[in-house]
């Protein structure tokens, strides 16, 4: 546990007090994939979607697909991965929700993939590229139909690549068949590595609506150095400000790691602490997109669900995090 | 529709096949001519201005009323292109249509509409008239029509001559035009597909 120095407000509404709480404290490694389990919006600073040509399926093979050509094409809650598969990610650890998710749009053949350059790494180092991948049909005919894998540019130039093996885990009725699919590649000379996760279906299906159970399933992606087993450094809350029923509180985060508010009346009182839940209907994980994380809120508010909150009574926050397991 | 330049054609094999046609047909050029915009369907549409290649009109339904609505791989007649797509999204009524108008033409000339690749998903509807997947073209008060079935491309024709307007309007319809009775294994309307690709309008000699 770090605790820091207690900022004083004002006598006539209490001592609000700030700590930073360390936990997970296991093998690990800073994850240097933005938006890793697609739990955020889509977009230009983190996955954007690219439509090629198809490899293999023939002479007609499609050379240019397109949007119309996938019914899906981004991220859905049916291609989540629990952390422990078959075992729902419920509360209190409900905050990842999404996966990467395509499924065609037609019998005919098409050919995707989600794409990132990852930066900010050490040109020339090795990196280990992973990513949980499967597919999903009821018929494992189907399977066959489509190549799906990770494939990863690095080295000078990204002209190095490496890629998985096509991914045949059909996880319909058998959530064990989600498989994580490990490379190692390397930084290139400006530090990036580029991830795409494929969907390429060249084979076609005879019946009209069976495209509807085809699908593939890409979560938790990551890119980590190799060899680093742990990145949970200690942190600190750089700022925690209360101004009438306003508070704002401010930590140093590791991108990717899981934050969660902890909060209590007596700090006397080890069994005190409880987490936060501005609402039980909303999730209380913070998932840290850089190296600090800002959160402002109305404690009015926050405490909406509490009928015996006291806004004149003392409260003391402490922040509790978690590593991420790729 | 992808077409490839023959690869035994170098630049000077590709000039003197220019020069030695041009010469003798400049008269035909004009009349030959295409004058339809993005007709294999490659470039991206809809577009907004329908002068200036095919515009989206939801004649029954809305954006959501359809699965596909644009370009596909499937509605491509061949060689790994693109071609032009409708298809609902449910099991109520739907109709929509592409659309392009042409300018500048002859008033009083006649023109030959052509599509190579004009084709519906489902024949038991086209038999039935609950799916109707045709072409159009339109001029004054004039109008054309030719459909499709689900048993072959085409491809199909007609001829319309130009108003005084010298416009011709072209209009590419799926039309739906009966709630379908279905099931989970049974989803008649995913079939009820028109597929159009590499269309043509020149006037005719």
């Amino acid at each position: 546990m770090k605790t820091i120095s207690c900022p004083w407000l004002s006598p006539t509404v209490g001592c609000c007090l700030a700590f930073g709480w360390l936990a997970g404290w296991s093998v690990s490694a800073q994850n240097f994939v933005r938006n890793p389990d697609f739990e955020d919006p889509l977009g230009p600073d983190n996955w954007t979607i690219v439509y090629t040509a198809v490899n293999g399926g023939g002479a007609n093979a499609p050379t240019n697909c397109g949007p119309f050509d996938f019914l899906v094409a981004g991220r859905t809650t049916m291609a989540h991965k629990d952390m422990v598969p078959g075992t729902w990610d419920g509360d209190p650890y409900y905050w990842s929700k999404f996966g990467g998710h395509f499924a065609p749009n037609h019998s005919w053949l098409m050919h995707a993939y989600f794409k990132q350059v990852v930066r900010g790494l050490k040109p020339g180092s090795n990196y280990v590229c992973s990513a949980w991948m499967a597919q999903y049909t009821r018929n494992d005919n189907y399977l066959t139909k489509a190549e799906v894998y990770m494939e990863t540019l690095g080295g000078p130039g990204r002209a190095v690549v490496r890629r998985t093996p096509n991914v045949y885990g059909n996880v319909n009725n058998d959530p064990a068949a989600w498989q994580r699919y490990v490379v190692t590649n390397t930084a290139s000379e400006n530090g990036e590595i580029e991830i795409r996760l494929h969907y390429n279906k060249n084979g076609s299906v005879a019946e009209t609506w069976e495209y509807r159970n085809q699908n593939a399933y890409y979560d938790h992606v990551a890119v980590v150095p190799e060899g680093q087993s742990d990145d949970m450094p200690p942190y600190y809350i750089t700022a925690f400000v209360r101004t009438n029923q306003e508070i704002l509180l401010a930590w140093e985060t590791v991108m990717n790691n899981k934050y969660r508010i902890q909060v209590s009346r007596d700090l006397a009182d080890p069994n005190g602490w409880s987490w936060v839940r501005w609402s039980p209907y909303l999730d209380t994980n913070i998932h840290a997109p850089g190296t600090n994380y800002l959160f402002r809120t109305n404690l009015l508010s926050l405490f909406a669900y509490d009928p015996t909150f006291d806004p004149n009574a003392p409260l003391f926050f402490r922040i509790y995090a978690e590593r991420y397991v790729p | 529709m992808k077409t490839t330049v023959p690869p035994f054609l170098g630049k000077l094999g590709w000039c003197l096949a220019l020069v030695a046609a041009a010469l003798p047909l400049a008269p035909e050029t004009a009349r030959s001519q295409e004058l339809l915009k993005n007709p294999d369907f490659e470039s991206p549409f809809p577009v907004s201005d329908p002068t200036a290649g095919w515009a989206l009109v939801y004649a029954d339904g809305g954006p959501s009323d359809f699965a596909i609505a644009g370009q596909s791989t499937e509605a491509s007649r061949c060689c790994g292109g693109r071609g032009a797509h409708l298809r609902p999204n449910n099991w109520n009524f739907a109709h929509a249509y592409f659309r392009q108008v042409v300018t500048n033409l002859v008033p009083g000339a006649r023109y030959t509409l052509t599509i190579q690749k004009m084709r519906a998903g489902f024949q038991n509807y086209v038999d039935n008239d609950s799916l109707r997947v045709y072409m159009a073209a339109l001029s004054g008060s004039s109008s054309n029509v030719v459909a499709g079935n689900a048993t072959n491309n085409g491809p199909y024709s007609l001829t319309i001559t130009c108003a005084p307007s010298g416009q011709i309007e072209v209009r590419l319809h799926m039309w739906k035009r009966s709630m379908t009775n279905e099931s989970s294994e049974d989803m008649k309307h995913a079939k009820c597909s028109a597929w159009f690709d590499d269309i043509s309008l020149t006037q005719t000699p």
